[in-house]
């Protein structure tokens, strides 16, 4: 090894960054110069005492001071933390709403017959009563979930976004298969001729 | 349970802070003031090299910082994040300063290794270095005359600890860039302290 390419990689040397190949043809190099020996000794030294650099001193009531400017509320997450979570109530709401609606009437849209009706219409009414109290119950269940869903990675909150898109298709194929027992259940009676 | 009596939160890492200060507890976000403000204080301190203007930016740095909480990212670390903050508003304050006014006791400035040494300078002490702490304080001293854009980079490196990615992230610097300039000023400092680092012969 030269003395240029010596200089080049002294500083990884230093700080113990560079690969076992390149460090031993390093060390045979500085065995043999004394002069790149005595350089690798003094950035050694250096970045030791850079590393040893105190830590500055400050006024005893620098915390109080910065803690008594601070707003009282964290403005960037109320209004995007309020939709968010009103968000994740309805997504959840929605997904329990047509999950339940997929296991009621197990004969089918379209082959639903006279007397799956009335049970399915007092489920929906049982349905609609449950999902009014869930939803606000969810609404504060999740108001820790939406905060922690805000300091999220972007794989989670595209998981969250995907979830969403989901309900919501799941939603919509329902109500397509659906309804006719679901809008009116007198016009749903003929397809089940 | 009270967590801010408890001192268990001093032990918490500080993600977990951000979490807790994010669900209400804003009280907790004393903690990672008490945890970084010295650091910091010395980080912006040898950037701007005021102390009244340090602390400016330091308390400004945990207020910004605070206001955008919801919006840090956790795959980055706290200190980092504050670490940029800071350094970004040292820069913008020696810019605003550098318009200003040229003062008389800016320090030594070079352009790519045409260095103007100070004859009465630290190199000519080296003497007078009788243990560690001495030497510390010259360090100051040179790193005090490096350039802005060299002495944020390696304060960043040592003593902040960052590694060179996390500086490229961190100043949106080619790592390559980073890296060489932080080399660089390692040469610089080397060629400023002169004999005051002993070379163990």
């Amino acid at each position: 090894m030269k003395c240029e390419h010596c200089a080049k990689l002294l500083d990884e040397y230093v700080e113990g960054l560079l690969t076992p190949l390149d460090r031993a043809s390093l060390e045979a190099h500085l065995g043999d110069c004394d002069r790149c020996a005595a350089t690798a000794r003094r950035l050694s030294v250096l970045v030791h005492a850079l590393r040893d650099l105190p830590d500055e001193d400050v006024p005893e009531d620098l915390v109080e001071t910065i803690m008594a400017r601070l707003p009282e509320r964290l403005p960037a997450q109320e209004g995007a933390g309020h939709l968010l979570r009103w968000g994740v109530a309805a997504a959840i709401a929605l997904l329990a709403f047509v999950g339940g609606l997929a296991l009621l009437p197990q004969a089918g849209g379209p082959e639903v017959a006279r007397d799956t009706l009335a049970p399915l219409s007092a489920s929906f009414q049982l349905g609609g009563s449950v999902l009014a109290h869930s939803f606000s119950a969810l609404a504060s269940v999740l108001d820790a979930a939406a905060s922690e869903l805000m300091a999220a990675s972007f794989a989670a909150k595209l998981l969250f976004a995907l979830t969403f898109l989901g309900t919501n298709a799941a939603l919509a194929f329902a109500v397509s298969r659906y309804r006719h027992a679901w809008l009116s259940p007198a016009a749903a009676l003929p397809a089940t001729e | 349970m009270s967590r801010r009596s408890a001192a268990g939160e001093v032990n918490l890492a500080d993600e977990e802070l951000v979490k807790l200060v994010l669900r209400g507890q804003e009280d907790l976000y004393a903690v990672l003031i008490r945890r970084y403000q010295r650091k910091l204080m010395a980080h912006v301190l040898r950037m701007v090299r005021n102390r009244e203007d340090a602390l400016e930016i330091v308390q400004d740095a945990f207020l910004k910082a605070y206001q955008n909480l919801a919006r840090f990212d956790d795959k980055y670390r706290f200190s980092t994040w504050i670490y940029s903050i800071a350094g970004n508003a040292a820069i913008d304050h020696l810019r605003r300063k550098r318009l200003k006014t040229v003062s008389l006791d800016e320090p030594l400035r070079f352009d790519d290794g045409d260095l103007s040494r100070d004859p009465e300078g630290p190199a000519r002490r080296a003497d007078e270095i009788h243990e560690g702490r001495e030497l510390l304080e010259l360090v100051e001293e040179a790193i005090a005359q490096l350039p802005e854009a060299y002495r944020e980079l390696i304060l960043l490196r040592h003593p902040g600890n960052r590694s060179y990615e996390e500086i490229a992230n961190m100043t949106k610097l080619p790592l390559g860039t980073v890296k060489n300039r932080i080399f660089r000023a390692r040469a610089k400092l080397r060629e400023i302290l002169g004999d005051a680092l002993p070379d163990g012969t």
